[in-house]
């Protein structure tokens, strides 16, 4: 029953990774593309896109926070180890066990206050560029913090059914 | 309470808990206590979409893997090879010059070791340098670097502060030769006392290693010659190394394939992503102290004992180098940075000075226990253990802390070129 609960979100996890890839490799592209467009445009045609810099500024928001996100699920984030270095396997595993739950509830929180953010914004409008409002580009921050959480609650209820660190 | 939660804090930082959402609780749990609608965090946050510069970080590090993953770094130690290994210590010293040149196109974001290491230090032991010296030098040869632009960390150190970063690239040129020349020195004697072999050096021989390298070396040029003639913006001249990367890459030297970029891709979307929501989550924690006037506290404290400059330099260069050894530079740099800079103006330093003294402290932080991003890497690459490690950097470190004290007290060594 549990192998079958954890090998099931491990594919969804694997899945995602797919989904999660194409929209970050086309979210690279696209802001490349923009950058090398702004210099053509304003060397060889003194012209230049009114959006692009906004674009660039939020798509690189964008980009962080999607970017943190797939952190949490291959544990890549900057983080400072020195007292799982210091103790053995038993420490370790409990301070994993520790530091995830810490991680999960710290990004349900954000996730609550971002949700409260953009209800806010939706309210008092503006656009940022080309007629998109500002609450639009503003949901990345409870989508990427509502994926992190899942992610740090997944790996922490892997680690305790399997008995390996989280 | 806010002492045990503060407490609480601190050790789940050194638990292995990502720091970003340490620094994300401090501050909700800050603006918790102040009564302040906790949405307020994600206001400061979103400053981060106000910053122009921050793409610059994704370019400079998508370039940067771009390079590791393909074979840039063996031309480049062919090349230093070839101008350098007639010297005695030359290998030594080729392994000092390739590591910084590769350390600064690669933005140091912490390959180096992974990409260099690997084919120096069997190179240095078979020339029959003492194995110690040799695991010593590679290891804090992965963040030489650190000084020279197009660096990561100061380009970060450039946000916090908003000083110029154009300027702050031309502040780190020469201290960062100060550094290399004095470990230069070091290598040379090791090389003539342990009698080791150097290499013959023809001159059609480093026309072929130049030649071969010719794309990597008009890099530097493509950067700086876009940003210091004021041609490009930083961020463009990002955008235009991450393109010149990839024709090189792709077409020109066909050493990464199509099919690798999605990978390498979101590996600097992983790591920039985890750095940048650092940035957010210490911004938010920032405005909480500035509201608590905190650091117009700090600075009162230390005015009313720090009368003099010198001390103050001491005592600061005392203070980082413990950051350095518990903070990884990145944290360091967005916590520490805005806390110290008033006080530091308040001694009248000046703020692309304060920049090079803040790396140069770091970038001795990598190599030390026990959080030096050096000793992880080298200990995972090399198979050994990190306290050999340090044990075998203990005496560049020396080095790097003589250079360190020239480069704080006489400030023309970084204000020469900006002037």
């Amino acid at each position: 029953m549990t192998t079958t609960l954890v090998s099931a979100v491990r594919r969804a996890d694997r899945l995602f990774h797919h989904v999660e890839d194409g929209l970050l490799v086309l979210l690279v592209a696209l802001l490349a593309a923009c950058s090398l467009a702004q210099i053509i445009l304003r060397e060889f045609f003194s012209t230049g896109l009114l959006w692009a810099d906004a674009f660039l500024r939020h798509g690189v928001l964008w980009l962080s926070f999607l970017g943190a996100a797939r952190a949490s699920s291959e544990n890549r984030h900057i983080t400072i180890d020195l007292l799982p270095r210091l103790l053995r396997r038993r420490g370790r595993f409990a301070l994993a066990v520790l530091s995830s739950l810490f991680s999960c509830v710290v990004c349900m929180v954000l996730f609550w206050a971002s949700w409260g953010f953009v209800q806010g914004e939706r309210l008092t409008g503006g656009k940022v560029f080309a007629g998109i409002p500002y609450w639009w580009v503003e949901t990345v921050f409870p989508f990427s913090f509502a994926l992190m959480a899942l992610r740090f609650g997944g790996r922490l209820a892997v680690g305790l059914l399997e008995g390996t660190e989280p | 309470m806010k002492a045990i939660l503060g407490v609480i804090l601190g050790v789940l930082a050194v638990s292995g808990a990502p720091l970003f959402l340490v620094f994300s609780a401090a501050a909700l749990l800050s603006f918790y206590f102040l009564g302040i609608n906790l949405s307020l965090v994600l206001i400061e946050m979103y400053r981060l979409a106000a910053n122009p510069l921050l793409i610059a970080l994704v370019y400079f590090a998508f370039a940067g893997y771009l390079l590791a993953e393909g074979s840039a770094g063996r031309r480049l130690v062919r090349l230093a090879t070839a101008l350098f290994g007639w010297l005695p210590g030359g290998l030594a010293i080729v392994c000092l010059v390739s590591c910084a040149f590769f350390t600064a196109i690669t933005g140091a974001s912490g390959v180096t070791i992974v990409a260099l290491g690997g084919i120096l230090l069997p190179a240095l032991i078979e020339e029959r340098y003492p194995e110690n010296f040799s695991l010593g030098l590679v290891t804090s040869s992965g963040s030489l670097g650190l000084l020279f632009p197009p660096s990561l960390p100061i380009i970060i150190y450039g946000v916090v502060s908003s000083a110029s970063i154009p300027k702050l690239f031309l502040a780190g040129v020469l201290p960062g030769v100060l550094s290399l020349t004095l470990l230069g020195v070091y290598c040379v004697y090791k090389g003539v006392r342990s009698q080791c072999s150097t290499v013959a050096v023809t001159f059609k021989g480093f026309i072929r290693a130049a030649g071969e390298a010719v794309w990597e070396l008009l890099l530097p040029v493509v950067v700086l010659g876009g940003i210091f003639s004021g041609f490009l913006a930083l961020s463009e001249a990002a955008a235009v190394t991450v393109f010149y990367v990839l024709v090189i890459s792709l077409a020109v030297r066909r050493d990464i394939r199509l099919r690798q970029l999605p990978g390498i891709v979101v590996k600097t979307v992983t790591m920039v992503g985890g750095l940048i929501v650092i940035l957010g989550a210490a911004l938010a924690f920032n405005s909480f102290l500035v509201d608590q006037e905190v650091p117009m506290k700090i600075l009162r404290f230390i005015q009313a004992r720090v009368e003099n400059r010198i001390v103050f330099l001491i005592m600061l260069n005392l203070f980082l180098l413990v950051v350095g050894c518990l903070l990884d530079v990145y944290s360091a740099l967005v916590v520490i940075a805005p806390l110290i800079i008033p006080v530091a103006q308040a001694y009248q330093i000046d703020l692309l000075h304060l920049g090079v003294i803040f790396l140069a402290n770091l970038q001795i932080g990598y190599s030390t226990p026990p959080i030096g991003m050096n000793l992880f890497i080298a200990s995972l690459r090399f198979d050994r253990s990190i306290l050999r490690l340090s044990r075998a950097s203990l005496p560049f470190l020396a080095i790097l802390l003589v250079a360190l004290a020239i480069i704080t007290f006489v400030p023309e060594v970084s204000l020469l070129l900006v002037r």
